[in-house]
């Protein structure tokens, strides 16, 4: 059994890509990498040969782009992807490995969209400078 | 592989080049007194502030040196960046060291920054922070 390096997704035999988080296994083909085959942990964990959920990385939260997008992008969608950074640290902890990943996805998604709202808002804000400079 | 690389280096150069761009005019323009920066559209549509009202001029001063005066336009701003900073170091090693990582992200301190961000956003308007 092995898992992205990427994102620890479980992937089917013989995968040339991850299928959750689409990330070549271009590395070794016929012995994919475990998540924490480069990770120098102490020697208390259990070898990498048998990976547990426990010992994938936790998937990545997005939480300092979610609050520099509540900070600067004027509306609250950055506030959602506190919450969803909050549920992508809590199910991890809790064992559900798989909702964190999901829940980290939806995090990146909502301070995506933060960030679009913000720079439409900026781009809007530019044409209509412009438009008052050729009126003036 | 040698084609990504190359794709991956143009990017993060085009992406330094922005970030020294954005930082400059932040730092040489005062948001109060130019017409250059859009004003929070949250605020203008709805007369309430948002939690990031007022970091465009935080920004400024901060670029300047003056972090008291960052913090009186911005204080959640001007408090979350040491927080940021270990964060974002924890995101760059989080692979390498996925405990740290874990502990900076403790499901415990994302609820206590959501609280704050909550608190901070009601408490700024009734007292005019």
């Amino acid at each position: 059994m092995s898992f992205c390096p990427n994102c620890g997704a479980q992937l089917p035999e013989g995968s040339t890509f991850c299928p959750n988080c689409g990330q070549k296994m271009t590395d070794q083909p016929a012995n994919p990498v475990s998540a924490p085959a480069e990770n120098p942990m102490p020697a208390a964990t259990p070898a990498p040969a048998a990976p547990q959920p426990s010992t994938r990385p936790c998937p990545e939260n997005y939480l300092a782009f979610a609050i520099l997008t509540t900070v600067f992008c004027c509306v609250p969608f950055g506030v959602v992807g506190i919450v969803k950074a909050a549920q992508v640290s809590s199910k991890y902890s809790a064992g559900d490995y798989e909702g964190a990943v999901m829940a980290s996805k939806d995090a990146k998604k909502w301070s995506q969209i933060a960030l679009i709202c913000g720079l439409v808002v900026v781009l809007i804000y530019i044409i209509f400078l412009v438009i008052a400079a050729i009126a003036a | 592989m040698q084609k990504n690389d190359t794709r991956k280096t143009v990017l993060i150069v085009a992406a330094l080049l922005a970030a020294g761009l954005f930082l400059y005019i932040y730092a040489a323009f005062s948001p109060e007194s130019s017409r250059l920066f859009p004003k929070c559209i949250f605020l203008q549509i709805t007369g309430v502030r948002c939690p990031g009202c007022g970091s465009q001029r935080a920004l400024h001063a901060l670029l300047n040196g003056d972090i008291a005066g960052a913090f009186r336009f911005n204080a959640l701003l001007v408090s979350m960046i040491p927080y940021l900073a270990l964060l974002t170091c924890a995101s760059m090693l989080r692979t390498r060291a996925p405990r740290f990582y874990a502990a900076v992200c403790h499901p415990a301190i994302i609820c206590a920054i959501f609280i704050l961000v909550i608190l901070w956003w009601i408490l700024r308007n009734v007292f005019g922070w």
